[in-house]
């Protein structure tokens, strides 16, 4: 009985400090860390198992920032995360740069985070490394260089705190089979825009889910350009891809050279003759009844 | 080679399939509105002189005819989702529907043969062309293009309309072997349709199996756009030519017993001549 008297004596004690020192420590203006491994001197704490220190904050709708004149939203909704892949990831786990204050700083946290999928996803971060989307390229000299082209953070492709689990989750699969204008064609829009064969393309478009997605062909992290000789879409490599299991049976070269027409029907369509007669007849009747002048 | 072409070849049937398509509705406008000078069209939208007919259409075939009409525009618009998706999420929904009025209406068409030749209605000599029925086809000819208001009437069928229907009948055959030739699951002993319908006969001459069944799809989609203009043109004829007949056989009103008539002879007899007692032949 003592000592169960005793042992909440102790537990009131630190339940006061630790409800105490932060607000004391702000009173006599404690200097923002330096470092975001400093042990002491923090604004605030997070929890080491959870992710509500930072919902705290973050799981209010209405946590805005007015950045350049613009409204941005640091809302994370609580549903998205635990109906994601890393339902059982910290924060802090992507977010490596996090510098344990408030503002949060203004680093490149995005980058960050955007990147930090390569601590635990080593082998598709390494096929990445060897893709067209890599940062880093050949610079003819025998050596690499950083390319400022535009190139894809893994982020930019697999979103945030919604990535779906996509192993052995048909959910997962079918919303990533899905997302192909966000993956691929909000880059590559003019790819995107000619991928509109009756099959794959226009079905695709239109939700079919045995249509394939762009990365069904081209391939994903370790994707490279199709005149490169180990591309998938390659002429050398299309009746394996082609004829991978699931898509067509029976393929050989003549097969393969119908695969021009996949992204190619709006150019055959338009080098159509009589499309082109019916086209033109219908721009002359169109300017004849009030098209007006060219 | 086989397959640039192959490429150039469907968007040429789309050009060609769907201007002959419009092309046929303003046929078969133009058609009409020369019956109004001709007056076709007051003696039998407005007087009421549709031919007449000596007995009705029976159940069974009236029947059939539903099924048919009914898979056959579920199989047109499935397969043409099928090519042309039209709204989102359909493929899936559209094959299965594609899949299930197929089979029905093949065991349809195995029933319509068994009637045709097994019943005891038995029905097949109606379709029958006979040496008489060819040697009406030019005057059947000259009266749909309006060069004769006599419609030569040596059976139940014109010629026009037995071509027409056996016409359908083979294009049916056709349809379900390119139909089936599509399909590549090995769900025949370890073999697939495709490879066992055009395989090994195709395969070789074009290329290879793959391109041999991309050919089929060509074929099918080409047929499924004849299937549509025929029965446009079926369509109007039916309505314009005999429409009181044609609401019998599709049950929507009977047809008027006060103009049932006989016209000297039963049809189960060979027409004596080329001339009949039709409305618009005894006119």
């Amino acid at each position: 009985m003592r000592s169960r008297i005793s042992q909440r004596i102790a537990a009131g004690f630190f339940l006061a400090v630790a409800l105490v020192a932060p607000a004391a420590a702000y009173g006599q203006g404690v200097s923002p860390s330096v470092s975001p491994t400093a042990p002491y001197e923090l604004d605030f704490t997070l929890p080491t198992e959870s992710k509500s220190g930072c919902q705290v904050c973050h799981g209010d709708p209405a946590l805005v920032r007015v950045r350049d004149g613009v409204v941005m939203s640091y809302y994370i909704d609580d549903a998205t995360i635990e109906a994601s892949a890393h339902i059982d990831q910290q924060c802090v786990g992507c977010h490596l740069d996090f510098t344990y204050k408030a503002p949060h700083g203004n680093g490149d946290w995005v980058t960050s985070a955007k990147t930090a999928c390569r601590n635990c996803h080593e082998d598709q971060s390494r096929a990445f490394g060897v893709g067209v989307h890599r940062a880093t390229v050949p610079n003819g000299n025998g050596s690499v260089e950083t390319t400022t082209a535009p190139k894809p953070l893994c982020g930019d492709c697999h979103g945030a705190h919604d990535i779906p689990m996509l192993t052995d989750n048909p959910d997962g699969q079918e919303a990533m089979h899905a997302d192909g204008w966000v993956v691929c064609g909000s880059c590559h829009e003019d790819y995107w825009d000619s991928y509109d064969d009756y099959y794959h393309g226009a079905a695709y478009k239109r939700g079919a889910k045995d249509a394939p997605a762009c990365w069904d062909c081209h391939g994903w992290h370790d994707i490279l350009p199709s005149s490169e000789r180990g591309s998938r879409v390659h002429e050398s490599h299309l009746v394996e891809t082609c004829g991978q299991e699931g898509c067509h049976v029976g393929v050989d070269e003549n097969y393969t050279s119908y695969a021009v027409f996949i992204h190619g029907r709006s150019t055959i369509t338009d080098d159509n003759p009589l499309i082109a007669l019916v086209r033109s007849v219908i721009g002359a009747v169109g300017r004849l009844f009030g098209g007006g002048a060219e | 080679m086989s397959a640039i072409l192959l490429a150039q070849v469907n968007v040429w049937m789309d050009a060609v399939f769907i201007l002959l398509f419009i092309g046929v509705w303003l046929f078969v406008l133009f058609h009409f509105s020369i019956s109004i000078p001709k007056g076709r069209f007051r003696k039998k939208w407005i007087e009421g002189k549709w031919p007449e007919h000596d007995h009705l259409p029976v159940f069974l075939p009236k029947l059939m005819h539903w099924i048919h009409l009914l898979c056959m525009l579920a199989l047109a618009f499935s397969g043409l989702y099928i090519r042309f998706p039209f709204f989102d999420g359909g493929r899936t929904p559209m094959r299965w529907v594609h899949y299930i009025a197929m089979t029905i209406v093949g065991l349809n068409y195995l029933w319509r043969l068994w009637y045709a030749f097994l019943a005891k209605d038995r029905d097949y000599k109606k379709f029958a062309i006979t040496k008489r029925d060819l040697q009406s086809a030019l005057g059947v000819l000259a009266y749909y293009g309006y060069f004769s208001d006599n419609k030569p009437h040596v059976a139940e069928y014109n010629v026009m309309q037995k071509m027409s229907y056996l016409l359908f009948a083979v294009l049916m055959l056709a349809q379900g072997f390119t139909g089936l030739s599509l399909l590549t699951q090995p769900i025949l002993f370890g073999l697939s349709p495709r490879e066992v319908l055009i395989g090994w006969w195709l395969g070789p001459l074009v290329g290879g199996v793959a391109v041999a069944g991309a050919w089929m799809r060509v074929m099918h989609y080409a047929i499924n756009w004849l299937f549509i203009i025929m029965t446009v043109v079926h369509f109007y004829l039916a309505v314009n030519e005999d429409f009181l007949i044609g609401m019998d056989f599709f049950g929507f009103k009977k047809y008027p017993k006060d103009k049932l008539v006989t016209h000297g002879h039963g049809h189960g007899e060979e027409h004596a001549a080329p001339a009949g007692a039709a409305a618009l032949e005894a006119e």
